[in-house]
């Protein structure tokens, strides 16, 4: 019985050890605002187990305690220490800490100024747009760069129904709700990437709604942004010519936008620099060539619901240059 | 075996009264918060209105367990009752627990600002 | 006890045997297909409870589809619509269709027996609310097997459900699923607030009273006052979705987070509504094992009523995410941890009783399922505190560790105590007592099960999986612990199953009196019992009258208590005064009939009709359903001409009465106060839709307002209305006699009404308002709705009043029929009244 309670004990530890793995956990921290919650969480999670140990060493106690014990446990004086005394200590100190910390949240969005970027959520994609300083703006889709150690605003607004922003490993989430506009402040700690997921549920492929953070250094962050706002580059072999006829021939311009070109469509990604992404479709495919054509060709199988029409028209070689076309579009 | 009657109404409001005070405390903060935050008051004003109406929420308690035996004949329920000491007891920790969710309510305004 | 003692009895002389034939055919249970028509709470309680308890199997049974599919990454087993369908319906079901109602249903079943009534005192309206919920339910719940089930989950949040992104009548059977909830829950409210303050047994006293009956006292009071949210906002989605008033639609100034407010505000006092009677199940079963009185009586009144005051202060913390400014949200999380007080009170008073025990505390398969939802509550109210903070919440919200919270206060706060419930109390209501060797492996099955269902899910939310995905990638941490929780889901289905196989065994129902009194418990459910209920009502001076009054039993079967006969030849059961219970007068009660039943199958084609838009069989079908009623209620105002009864001790009690203290007034304050607070909700609405979107409101935004000349007009309609049904009041005349004055004072104050509410209408449509213009018009007109409702539910009763005057049936004495008309006409007219002060007042000063 005893070598069977502590192989238990010693899987539940690894279970909870093994938790803080993932690249979507929330107890990674990559940012301010996840480590902050996290040390929090820790501290309510100790206290936790702490009371319900407490609870299951007086339910022992009074089932097969001392009676001297079971007599002391079962005065009504025993009630209202254990039930009102005990509490109000716990959670006061459970209430200061949280409160605190939502104070801090609160102190680093007012310090952090105007939001630099805006994402939009849609059914069921996310449209990342940055605000350059010179008032210019860059759209992107399903990703969001981050430069490490500088708390970012970032403005959330949905164009359709209630969606949730949620990149864990930096913070907690935050709504977009038709009609109004509410600001998050993220803060990566450190370069890296990983990934995020709508929260709230918007019917159909809610599950397939996802993207990625990625941290860069500063420098490299501002080396990124300028070559995002850059246009679309020209295709250079003959396959990606192809590619590219094929593209403005078939009407994909007509919701999508290469900036560069005449593909200026609003209703869906821009595809500007699709290329360098690192998925495609909300964090539902790998970025490569074979995905591309897939995508295109069966997308309603892979994320149903979405809004973009399966094409099924192309020929196999077609498909191949299209997504040779898209692949290039770093 | 007919006694003098309770009146239903009074000893309910005996025995919710705690809790009531901490209902009317908080349907006040709450209003207040977002009517004066919505049109611009300063959030110094805001955060010491709330603090205010706990303040007086919180005398408003204390008074009652101060006064607990008059205020419950002023509600009409006769001292003579068998189950007065419960219903005396169950008012009394009701405050208790009103007082708890008044202070509480209040505690937050001290440690996070208004109207962000 | 002494003979002495025994002469002190209210009836102390032997009782003739020919009171108990006459007890037996006063209520005996229709046989064959007219079981349907059955009133008895026994008979009705029972079909409750297995309804309820159908809608758990069903719901589990999509629980399970859910772990199925979710067991391994990128599962094809349901598609994304079909899973989207399953989960709403999951939800919807194990909420709406099985939790409140498995409550209410074991209210039913068990209230009256605690309180040695012979039955509710509205047999008919509970029997209708469970007709009419079996056949809304399996309508609703079937809805899956088409694809026509809602997918915009159980909290069915607006944008998404409005017609543009959910078009089809998916979205409208989910409102018409909690429309029959709503009506069966009213009803059962209103049931048993009058039940527990009314019909209590003779000197059982507020402070006597068992902790369950409390405990449903606050859950009936809960439904009161948050039911009438939910109501309001079902109301206010389906006209946004049928006639496109923008109440939620942002670009016309309506918002999508009211719907959240009036569905939270209903949505969070509901978990505790769930759980409060569990809780009182729980203070029942624990003395009774313990085989000593509860240790902590009053602080467990202190808690219960501390819950459900506390549980309207938390609605905001599922909207913790929405961007609401910090301070309000420091409020809700302050509500959030006193509501925690209350459970730690319970949970302390519970293990002291168990601590007290005499001699040892009886382990048996109740004590295992109660011992067990001491462990999984305490887990399930401690992540409750972790996610009331908001930086935690910010993180969980939304996502696995939510859902492993919510299982475990509800599973381990209502499943547990339920089946310790069914175990406990299945002697009271069969010839056999279920087995105690099954039952310990189906607890054993329940809780390993359980746990290993959902506490590994705590990890995988953490680990960032949100809820209500139907698919998650390979590798990103989530797989194992999922294929963990299907196990464990599996497992808790075998103990499920298992119970049913003791069910099918051991149980064999029975409505004259079960296996008597195993548990040797104290309360008086336990009392011999028949189809009548106990032969006499009790005196009661304590609070474990079995215990602490040695005979009881023998007093009671042999007649010496009150009421030991059935004086008036048919149903009857004594009303007590609410503190002190003294008895008042002889309620006489309806018997079974096909009334209710034909009204309860007639409401349900009402809706149903409405929700696929067949609107002529729907108003067919609504007209019979009003008929059915008004025939249901036509017998319910018998003739006062009796002489007072003696029901022994020397008290001779009226078997009629009217006015403030009869059950009839009781029951329609209790539904104004439904009312009210479902207009107060209307209120918080406007002047919420106000606070976000002031630019649409008159005079600016919208055309002015009508001149002062229309409200005060409206106005003066409904004093002039009030007035005269004062004098209708006061007109009636003398038993057998006329006044022709009386239906015309009647038919003056329906006119002045339905004018004031038409006069309201018209003034606003004549300055160009149309309610599809904004959020402002929609809910100027919304008011008007709302009065509208009040005034043909008004003339239906007064049209009643009239047809019972002009059949002799309403005179000075006889007098409820036209008594509740008239107060729900007083109520209406200061609700119209204040409803104008608001809509031409607030834009005045306001704007």
């Amino acid at each position: 019985m005893k070598r069977v309670l502590e192989r238990c004990s010693g899987a539940a530890l690894l279970l909870v050890l093994s938790a803080c793995t993932g690249e979507q956990s929330a107890l990674v921290s990559r940012g301010r605002e996840a480590s902050e919650i996290g040390s929090l969480f820790w501290i309510a999670t100790a206290v936790s187990a702490a009371v319900t140990i407490l609870v299951i060493i007086a339910i022992m106690f009074a089932l097969w305690g001392p009676p001297t014990w079971k007599d002391l446990l079962s005065r009504e004086r025993a009630v209202l220490l254990g039930g009102i005394v005990l509490p109000v200590l716990v959670l006061t100190y459970l209430l200061v800490q949280g409160s605190t910390l939502l104070q801090a949240g609160v102190a680093r969005t007012q310090r952090s100024g105007e939001p630099s970027i805006t994402i939009v959520g849609k059914r069921w994609w996310w449209e990342v747009i940055y605000h350059l300083p010179n008032g210019e703006t860059v759209a992107s889709a399903n990703e969001l760069r981050l430069p490490v150690g500088r708390p970012i605003s970032v403005r959330l607004e949905t164009a359709d129904v209630i969606h949730s922003f949620w990149a864990p490993q930096l913070g907690g989430k935050l709504d977009m709700i038709p009609g109004r506009s509410n600001v998050i402040t993220l803060e990566a700690t450190e370069p890296g990437t990983s990934r995020g997921q709508c929260a709230e549920y918007c019917g159909g492929a809610h599950a397939l709604m996802a993207f990625y953070v990625v941290a860069l250094p500063p420098k490299d962050y501002r080396a990124w942004l300028s070559r995002e706002a850059a246009d679309a580059r020209t295709p250079q072999t003959e396959q990606e010519r192809l590619g590219e006829r094929l593209f403005m021939t078939s009407g994909c311009g007509a919701c999508h936008t290469v900036r560069g070109t005449e593909a200026r469509g609003v209703i869906a990604p821009d595809l500007t620099h699709v290329g360098s992404r690192r998925s495609l479709a909300a964090a539902t495919l790998p970025n490569d060539e074979e995905a591309f054509a897939r995508w295109i060709a069966e997308n309603q199988h892979i994320k149903p619901e979405n809004l973009m029409p399966e094409f099924d028209v192309f020929t196999p070689q077609q498909l191949e240059a299209l997504s040779a076309y898209l692949s290039s579009l770093k | 075996m007919r006694t003098r009657q309770s009146s239903t109404l009074g000893t309910l409001c005996y025995l919710l009264a705690g809790l009531l005070m901490w209902g009317i405390q908080f349907t006040f903060v709450y209003v207040v918060h977002t009517l004066m935050c919505r049109f611009g008051a300063p959030p110094s004003l805001v955060s010491g209105l709330v603090l205010a109406i706990t303040g007086v929420a919180v005398l408003v308690v204390l008074a009652f367990l101060v006064w607990q035996k008059p205020t419950a004949r002023l509600l009409g329920l006769p001292a003579d009752v068998e189950d007065r000491a419960t219903y005396d007891f169950i008012a009394r920790l009701m405050a208790v627990l009103g007082m708890a969710a008044v202070i509480w309510t209040g505690l937050t305004a001290f440690l996070l600002s208004a109207c962000a | 006890m002494t003979a002495s003692d025994e002469k002190s009895l209210p009836n102390p002389a032997p009782r003739p045997q020919s009171e108990v034939d006459d007890l037996l055919r006063a209520w005996a249970t229709p046989k064959g297909f007219r079981i349907v028509t059955a009133v008895n709470n026994t008979v009705i309680g029972l079909i409750y409870i297995a309804a309820a308890l159908l809608f758990f199997l069903l719901a589990g049974a999509l629980g399970v589809l859910i772990r199925t599919q979710l067991a391994v990454p990128e599962n094809t087993f349901l598609n994304q619509d079909l899973y989207n369908q399953i989960f709403t319906v999951h939800g919807t079901t194990m909420m709406f269709l099985f939790a409140v109602p498995a409550m209410e249903a074991l209210g039913v079943m068990l209230l009256p027996q605690m309180l040695a009534a012979r039955d509710l005192p509205f047999p008919r309206l509970s029997a209708f609310a469970v007709w009419a919920y079996i056949i809304g339910g399996l309508v609703f719940f079937s809805t899956v097997f088409y694809g026509l089930a809602p997918r915009g989950g159980w909290f069915m949040y607006t944008p998404l459900t409005l017609k543009e992104f959910s078009p089809g009548d998916n979205a409208d059977f989910w409102l018409l699923g909690i429309g029959f909830i709503e009506i069966s829950a009213i009803a059962g409210a209103i049931e048993i607030v009058v039940g527990t303050l009314r019909t209590r047994p003779p000197g059982m006293s507020l402070a006597k009273m068992p902790i369950f009956a409390w405990a449903m006292l606050i859950f009936a009071a809960m439904i009161m006052l948050a039911f009438p949210a939910v109501i309001f906002g079902t109301m206010l989605l389906e006209i946004e979705r049928s006639f496109g008033w923008p109440f939620f639609t942002a670009a016309k100034g309506g918002d999508p987070l009211l719907w959240q407010h009036l569905f939270w505000f209903f949505g969070h006092p509901e978990v505790y509504i769930i759980f409060l009677p569990a809780a009182g199940l729980v203070s029942m079963i624990v003395p009774t094992m313990a085989g000593r009185p509860l240790v902590g009586y009053r602080p467990i009144v202190v808690a219960l009523i501390g819950t459900g005051f506390f549980s309207f202060g938390l609605w905001v913390h599922h909207m913790f995410t929405t961007g609401i400014p910090a301070l309000s949200l420091g409020f809700f999380s302050a509500a959030s941890m006193a509501v925690a007080i209350p459970s730690g009170i319970q949970m302390f008073a519970w293990i002291a009783t168990i601590a007290g025990s005499k001699g040892r505390f009886r382990i048996t398969t109740p004590s295992l399922f109660v011992l067990g939802f001491l462990f999984i509550f305490t887990i399930g109210g401690l992540t409750g505190v972790m996610v009331a903070l908001v930086p935690i919440d910010l993180q969980v919200h939304d996502t696995y560790f939510v859902v492993a919270h919510f299982h475990y206060v509800l599973i381990g706060g209502m499943v547990f105590p339920l089946f310790a419930t069914f175990y406990y109390w299945a002697p009271m209501a069969s010839r056999k007592q279920l087995s105690e060797k099954l039952g310990r492996w189906v607890f054993g099955l329940m809780f390993v099960g359980f746990n290993v269902a959902f506490f590994p899910m705590h990890l995988t939310g953490l680990r960032g999986m949100p809820r209500r995905v139907w698919t998650y990638p390979e590798g990103v941490g989530w797989d194992t612990l999922n294929m963990i929780s299907t196990a464990g889901a599996y497992m808790l289905a075998a103990g499920v199953l298992l119970f049913l196989l003791d069910l099918a065994l051991n149980f064999r129902p029975t409505s004259a009196g079960g296996e008597g009194n195993p548990w040797k418990a104290g309360s008086l459910e336990w009392l011999p019992s028949d189809i009548y209920s106990t032969r006499s009502i009790p005196l009661i001076t304590s609070r474990e009258p079995l215990w602490e009054q040695p005979g009881l039993e023998r007093q009671v079967e042999e007649g010496h208590h009150f009421l030991p006969n059935a004086p008036t030849g048919g149903r009857e059961t004594i009303v007590t005064s609410p503190i002190e219970a003294e008895p008042e007068y002889i309620l006489r009660m309806p018997g079974p009939s096909w009334t209710h039943v034909t009204a309860a199958v007639f409401t349900a084609g009402f809706f149903l009709l409405l929700t696929i838009k067949l609107v002529v069989p729907a108003i067919i079908c609504g007209v019979v359903a009003i008929a059915a009623c008004l025939a249901w209620t036509w017998s319910l105002d018998p003739s006062p001409g009796r002489k007072p009864v003696d029901i022994g001790g020397g008290i001779s009690l009226p078997t009629y009465m009217a006015g403030p203290r009869s059950h009839s007034w009781w029951a329609m304050v209790v539904l104004i106060i439904v009312i009210a607070s479902l207009y107060t909700a209307y209120v918080f609405s406007y002047l919420y839709l106000w606070v976000v979107s002031p630019e649409v409101w008159a005079p600016v935004g919208s055309p002015m307002l009508p001149a002062p000349s229309w409200p005060l007009g409206s106005a003066a309609l409904a004093v002039a209305g009030t007035a005269s049904m004062v004098a209708a009041t006061r007109l009636l005349p003398e038993p057998g006699g006329r006044n022709a004055a009386l239906p015309w004072a009647i038919a003056a104050a329906a006119i002045c009404l339905t004018s004031a509410i038409a006069l309201e209408i018209a003034g606003h449509w004549l300055t160009g308002l149309r309610p599809t213009e904004n959020a402002y018009s929609a809910m100027v007109f919304m008011g008007s709705a709302l009065n509208a409702q009040l005034g043909f539910a008004i003339v239906v009763l007064l049209g009643f009043a009239t047809a019972r005057y002009l059949t002799g049936k309403l005179n000075r004495e006889r007098r409820v029929s036209i008594e509740n008309g008239a107060i729900l006409y007083y109520y209406t007219a200061a609700q119209l009244v204040a409803g104008l002060i608001l809509v031409h007042g607030f834009p005045r000063v306001a704007v």
